[in-house]
């Protein structure tokens, strides 16, 4: 569903002609509004954007506005990269969107073989693991369980215990994932304060 | 329908090593197939992962360091990474790899090596005293590497034969696989070892390794183990018996519990002891990862 952010920012009738031209329903306009959020999120931080969410809610906000405005659009995802790209361009002329360049990094920590322990990461992925529903969690961890030769193996194994495609459980995986890499980003942020 | 692209020209484009032209048809390609975007996210993910377990090639982990790690979001990423991989995994190499380790082994410094060497050559020394066939799979420093032989080998090489000593090849009334487990020092510093139970298997002996010093001694100073899933579900609890430390110095204690307690997932042994009446002391803790 759209950000809470997005509503505040658009007008309804934006919004609702955005929605419109994801989905003949609202359910599936509500499911396209979310993975096109992803997209462009992915996008930006593919792109290398510090703030890639940010960056996609003013993507989403300029394509609900232009929708508004009654500009003829025939592809609805390839404008929204069109105004992506505008975004991206705008983003890197900001001072701030500097990257801080691998070199002044301390990489030291991320690519040695046994990093320094990493307590309270480790502490906010455990919270994280429970808070998860069982069935993800198990998945997660049986998923990432083996490596090399076995790795293929075990994940179409699990595939079918799942009843899923080797792609379709990919994909639930990386959302889990993904659902672990912000859970944990919220707790250490709570930690650090 | 246009093709999916291949994932090599998707690795380059998120090393930063794809030609602007190219990465803008990537990128659409992405926008408007879903697959396509999955495939694209999934690449990612097994490229961070292959960082963080030392596979990337020299040129494109240079390519990986310099482009996808100049992000701080990308920085955290592999932070996850790394520390998701040490829960499923146990922060080591599996075993199936650890044969293989000898010319990239990330040698793992620390007491417990020292102490996990010394117990596999006593167990090797104990099992090839006792005949048995022999397995070299067991790889140096690796702790309790009796549990990770080929399929359909006998997994067990007792260095402390159970009383009623079967070996699972063997029929007798009670099959039991011993395995030896080293405490964790420090999270994520040692890896869990992986316990293959064979079918068939009643009983586990497990031999917690330690100090022997830090044993209990004096009336009334029971050892307690209890098993839970890394989640914090009890498992199993029960009595710890105390490892002679003349004739086990580096063992505190084992633990024989039934094998059908342990489905296939992660576990933390606590080993405990009472100093006051309904008050526990915990020890040691052992990670371990049953693999049926």
């Amino acid at each position: 569903m759209p950000s809470k952010r997005s509503f505040e920012r658009l007008s309804a009738g934006a919004l609702a002609r955005l929605l419109d031209r994801l989905g003949p329903d609202h359910e599936r306009a509500a499911a396209a509004y979310e993975a096109l959020q992803r997209t462009l999120v992915k996008f930006f931080d593919w792109r290398g954007a510090r703030s890639p969410e940010e960056c996609a809610d003013e993507t989403l906000d300029r394509l609900a506005r232009k929708l508004d405005e009654g500009k003829p659009v025939d592809d609805v995802k390839s404008f929204a990269l069109g105004i992506a790209r505008l975004v991206l361009l705008e983003h890197w002329r900001r001072p701030e969107a500097r990257m801080v360049p691998a070199e002044e990094a301390n990489l030291e920590d991320l690519a040695a073989p046994e990093p320094p322990e990493d307590l309270p990461r480790h502490v906010c992925l455990e919270r994280c693991l429970k808070e998860l529903p069982r069935e993800a969690r198990d998945l997660v961890l049986q998923y990432y369980v083996s490596e090399g030769r076995s790795k293929i193996d075990n994940r179409r194994r699990l595939a079918v215990t799942q009843g899923l495609t080797d792609n379709a459980l990919r994909s639930r995986v990386q959302r889990v994932r993904d659902r672990l890499e912000r859970c944990i980003a919220k707790c250490l942020d709570t930690k650090s304060r | 329908m246009r093709p999916q692209p291949d994932e090599t020209l998707i690795r380059r484009y998120l090393l930063g090593d794809l030609p602007e032209s190219e990465a803008n048809s990537l990128e659409q390609q992405y926008f408007t197939d879903g697959e396509v975007f999955e495939q694209a996210w999934a690449v990612e993910n097994d490229l961070v992962d292959e960082y963080v377990a030392g596979r990337l090639a020299s040129d494109d982990r240079g390519r990986f360091e310099r482009h996808y790690l100049a992000s701080p979001r990308h920085r955290e990423r592999v932070a996850n990474a790394r520390a998701l991989r040490a829960a499923a995994l146990g922060a080591g190499q599996p075993p199936a790899r650890t044969s293989r380790q000898s010319s990239r082994s990330w040698a793992i410094p620390g007491p417990g090596w020292a102490v996990a060497a010394v117990v596999l050559l006593a167990v090797v020394a104990g099992w090839l005293s006792r005949s048995r066939p022999s397995d070299t799979r067991q790889a140096a420093g690796r702790p309790a590497e009796t549990a990770t032989m080929a399929p359909g080998v006998d997994p067990v090489a007792p260095a402390l034969p159970p009383p009623e000593s079967p070996s699972a090849s063997r029929a007798r009334p009670t099959v039991t696989l011993t395995f030896a487990l080293s405490p964790i020092l420090v999270r994520g510093s040692s890896p869990s070892p992986e316990l293959r139970i064979s079918p068939g298997t009643e009983e586990i002996l497990l031999q917690l390794e330690g100090d022997g010093s830090e044993a209990p001694v004096g009336r009334g100073r029971q050892l307690t183990a209890t098993v839970r899933t890394v989640e914090g579900k009890p498992i199993w609890k029960g009595e710890a018996r105390v490892a002679s430390a003349a004739s086990h110095p580096n063992r505190l204690a084992t633990v024989r519990l039934p094998a059908a307690r342990l489905p296939p997932g992660d576990y933390i042994l606590a080993l405990s002891v009472a100093d006051a009446p309904r008050r526990e002391a915990d020890l040691r803790k052992y990670y371990f990862r049953v693999v049926r």
